[in-house]
């Protein structure tokens, strides 16, 4: 269908969806949160079938579709291995703010497994995030029980030797 | 000659008004693992669970693609799972719909809502409201409903003690349900003197904040047979959309409950169902859905809803039993209401029902409603022969 | 899987996908989408017996917008359905509306997908989709470089010269399709120097914001036989995937693309995909994307994406074109593009793809659809019935 060409005085309508919400955070989520405010340490959760350590932590294994089976603590270290330097603001749904930009968020994977975390890095500079860069958590003062309480992990000027293919 | 598609299994977690100690995925996994643990079925394609029938609401989730917190516990993983996002109820007919096409064999319906998260329900549900003209007005959910009460009750001459009826018989029934969430006895005088919500509907009119998840398998009649001694049978199901702006409707009518009904009554083969039907579980949000509903129905005549429900008629003993598990006034997130009046509907066929037993129960019918004043209606009809 | 019935698409509308329009309220975007289908089809709005309905809810901040919308889609005192799945929405509308007609509930069904994006946030609207608790702090919309990023790393410069080259078809299949949005003549460097998202994801790789609604009507053998060009689901998978990404990690990320294309063919006994498919339909949400999915749907060898897309083999006049409507890069009205990618796989069968048409016989076409966490949805189409029953 052809558009017409327009001719009225065309009236819009502006609202503010704002949805206040308080969200319950579980046994599983919540003991992870417990984890970072009180221990300064991560827990996550083992499934003895596939072997997968997963995080976020989860009861269920989505692989296996049963209970995982241990929860494991991970150390705050390890290497880069997927990131984003986001340049474009945009509102933040949780905070009705927009979100500061540049920030830089990658894929780690923690030393002693395979296990990945998804959080914040504090470089920003898109030549200095290589994949395989060693990073380490750096943690706040004043912890909430919020992802928060990792402020952001420090990529360090090191290639950590795991984060070689086997034929380069 | 095409199979028939059964209820398998049903779990529910208790409703309650809020489950702080559980994250979605929690409860929903309980829900998920029960159904599981009552079938042995494993989530396998062709020798197991084909695919997942999901349901929820971004905005009650406060989460865009709602299913996305779910897709773990519900065994979808590098499978088939497809959401609905309206009444519950319709994920059992469209799963039921899957099975019959013969593309999938057995389906999980899992259906969740945690009402507690947000703030504020009618917040949620002015957000259903055009934003050009109903929702500038203030318009939610539970003011489209008392619009609608107060033109049935003027319409059919009810009082709203006649209405607290229906609140002091599920609060009755709610009593024998383990999985009720408001459980406590009360009494009309309770309910009339309620502080005022909406006028004409009080605080016990109006389904109480709820959390909680039902899920249930379904399966093709050759599996179903296999899988359960005593496979609940859909025989039949209708659903239909009214029309938007209040003000083009006549409230007091439900045309869509009527053509719903109509529909899955001529598939079902119900041509007189106070006598066919065993019992009735339809989603009563607010305490005038019960008769208004019931009338809709054909459980009596258009306007004799509230003789019927003073009558006695719809109690557990009467002879056409109305929510013995108590209703969604006993305690039901909105989009959940459809598939526990279903997941009810399923044990009393199995002769489960415990305490709230209808006895001899051989057909049953589940309802559920959504939008303003109950613009969508869905109704299906269960069978255990 | 067994059939119990064929199902023909017999109608196919959409709007004139566009970046802004003012003119229209959703109820009445979505009707222009309807009235064309039903009029494409020949049938009566009397003659739908359910519409299923679907987009992303929060993108437009109207809650269950199918209420307001019966009003438009022609649901009043009929049957219907809401599905939401995210990006797959229109797919998984598909799907439904083809159950629902293979199911012998219904006979003629109408699906809808749509999208007014102008009037909500869209990028906020996908970063609300991760878990409140962790990834929403974290997320921006849609915008990921990732896998870009791993092209690079393998194949130099070469891969950003096959992800603008990808950019640059898509704009000028979309010049030759008078329902796509952005109709942008482009040259590789235009894409290459174009504003950087997160590297290397340009401004001209991502998919625009799009207002559209997309309409389309399935039937019953009978019905079919009333309409003049009706052509047929064969099948469709959907896989859907855990909320957590592994990228670039230890363990390889299953894919869903490849997973639900191994399906598909399984089931019906395709061996070879390149010649056994005449036309793709793939939801490329970036150009990055379509250059990588490829390799996935296609099951195609390491390396061979980027010598097709290098010699050009996926245009329109090539041996395998994938997205001769210039694809979602093009135009992308959320809930409507995944439904979008049927409609012109379905059109293409048809051959009513006007200057956009693929210049041969087309037999089988396969159309995807993409969302959620790398969630897929895929669509085989065929030109002749496909069972006997």
């Amino acid at each position: 269908m052809e558009q017409k060409a327009v001719k009225q005085d065309l009236i819009e309508v502006r609202t503010l969806l704002s949805l206040p919400c308080r969200f319950d955070t579980g046994p599983v989520m919540g003991r992870f949160l417990r984890g970072l405010r009180d221990e300064k340490k991560i827990w996550g959760t083992y499934c003895e079938n596939c072997g997968r350590t997963q995080l976020p932590p989860m009861q269920v294994c989505a692989n296996c579709k049963e209970e995982t089976s241990y929860w494991v603590e991970l150390p705050d270290e390890g290497y880069l291995a997927s990131f984003d330097v986001i340049v474009i603001p945009t509102l933040n749904p949780l905070t009705g703010e927009m979100r500061k930009v540049p920030y830089s968020v990658g894929r780690m994977v923690l030393d002693g497994g395979d296990a990945m975390i998804w959080h914040l890095l504090d470089e920003t500079d898109i030549k200095k995030l290589v994949f395989g860069k060693r990073v380490k958590a750096v943690w706040a003062e004043h912890r909430e029980g919020r992802i928060g309480d990792i402020v952001h992990f420090k990529v360090l000027d090191k290639i950590d030797p795991r984060a070689r293919r086997i034929n380069e | 000659m095409r199979e028939r598609v059964a209820v398998v299994a049903a779990a529910q977690t208790g409703f309650e008004a809020r489950k702080d100690k559980q994250r979605v995925q929690e409860m929903v996994w309980e829900v998920v693992r029960a159904v599981v643990d009552q079938t042995g079925l494993k989530f396998m394609e062709e020798m197991g669970i084909d695919n997942a029938v999901t349901c929820s609401d971004d905005y009650f989730d406060a989460r865009t693609i709602s299913d996305g917190a779910v897709t773990d516990v519900v065994g979808s993983h590098m499978r088939s799972e497809e959401k609905v996002s309206m009444d519950s109820l319709q994920a059992v007919y469209y799963a039921w719909a899957g099975i019959l096409a013969g593309h999938y064999d057995i389906t999980l319906v899992v259906a969740h809502s945690k009402e507690s998260q947000a703030q504020s329900r009618n917040l949620i549900t002015n957000a259903a409201f055009d934003p050009i003209y109903q929702r500038p007005l203030g318009l939610d959910y539970l003011q489209a409903a008392a619009l609608q009460a107060r033109a049935y009750m003027a319409k059919n001459k009810i009082n709203s003690k006649t209405l607290a009826k229906a609140v002091v018989k599920s609060r009755a029934n709610a009593a024998n349900n383990p999985f009720a969430q408001e459980r406590e006895k009360v009494a009309i005088s309770d309910v009339v003197n309620a502080p005022m919500v909406a006028d004409p509907l009080g605080k016990l009119d109006i389904y109480p904040v709820s959390d909680g998840a039902v899920a249930m398998i379904l399966a093709t009649e050759s599996k179903a047979k296999v899988i359960t001694d005593k496979p609940v049978w859909i025989l039949g199901g209708g659903c239909c959309y009214d029309s938007f702006y209040l003000g083009d409707r006549d409230l007091a009518e439900c045309m869509a409950l009527d053509r719903a009904a109509k529909g899955a009554y001529k598939m079902a083969g119900i041509r007189q169902p106070t006598r066919q039907l065993s019992l009735v579980e339809l989603s009563d949000y607010y305490s005038y859905q019960e008769p208004m509903w019931s009338e809709g129905l054909g459980l009596c005549a258009k306007g004799a809803g509230g003789e019927l429900l003073a009558s006695g008629a719809t109690g557990i003993k009467g002879r056409i039993p109305v929510n013995p598990s108590g209703g969604c006034l006993a305690g039901n997130p909105l989009m959940v209401g459809g598939i526990t009046r279903a997941a009810e509907c399923f044990l009393q066929l199995r002769g489960e029902a415990g305490k709230r037993q209808v006895k001899g129960a051989k057909r049953a019918l589940a309802h559920g409603t959504i939008g303003p004043a109950g613009q969508f209606h869905s109704v299906m009809i269960f069978g255990n022969d | 899987m067994k059939r119990n019935r064929n199902v023909a698409i017999i109608g196919i509308g959409q709007t004139a996908h566009a970046g802004h329009r003012p003119d229209v309220n959703q109820v009445e975007m979505i009707h222009e989408a309807v009235r064309e289908a039903i009029e494409d089809a020949g049938i009566r709005l009397k003659d739908i017996d359910c519409v299923v309905h679907g987009n992303m809810e929060l993108f437009e901040g109207v809650h269950q917008p199918d209420m307001w919308h019966v009003i438009g889609d022609g649901a009043y005192g009929k049957p219907g359905i809401r599905i939401t799945t995210g990006g797959t929405t229109g797919a998984t509308l598909v799907s439904a509306t083809d159950l629902l007609v293979a199911s012998g509930l219904h006979d003629v069904v109408m699906c809808i997908g749509f999208e007014k994006q102008e009037e909500g946030q869209t990028t906020t609207g996908i970063t609300a989709m991760a878990d409140p608790i962790w990834g929403r702090e974290l997320q921006t919309g849609a915008l990921t470089g990732t896998t870009g990023a791993i092209y690079v790393r393998q194949f130099g410069e070469r891969a950003e010269v096959a992800a603008a080259k990808l950019r640059v078809k898509a704009g000028n299949n979309a010049i030759r399709n008078r329902k796509a949005h952005l109709k942008l003549k482009l040259t590789i460097a235009d894409v290459m120097n174009s504003r950087m998202l997160t590297w290397p994801l340009r401004f001209l790789h991502m998919c625009p914001e799009s207002n559209g609604a997309c309409a389309i009507i399935f039937a019953t053998e009978e019905w079919a036989k009333k309409v003049k060009k009706p052509v047929w689901m064969k099948d469709h998978v959907t896989v859907h995937r855990e909320e957590t990404f592994y990228w670039g990690g230890p363990r390889k990320m299953q894919s869903t693309h490849n997973t639900a294309a191994l399906k598909i063919y399984q089931r019906n006994g395709i061996v070879n995909p390149l010649k056994e498919i005449d036309v793709f339909e793939m939801y490329d949400p970036s150009s990055w994307w379509e250059l990588d999915w490829m390799k996935e749907f296609l099951l195609l060898p390491p390396g061979k994406n980027m010598e097709m897309v290098e010699k050009g083999e996926t245009e329109i006049e090539g041996a395998f074109p994938i997205n001769p409507s210039g694809g979602v890069v093009s135009t992308n009205p959320i809930g409507a593009t995944a439904a979008i990618r049927v409609a012109e796989a379905a059109l293409q069968l048809r051959g009513d793809a006007g200057e956009h048409q693929v210049p041969k016989k087309l037999k089988t076409a396969l159309a995807s659809g993409f969302g959620g966490t790398m969630w897929t949805v895929l669509h085989l189409l065929t030109h002749d019935k496909p069972w006997i029953l």
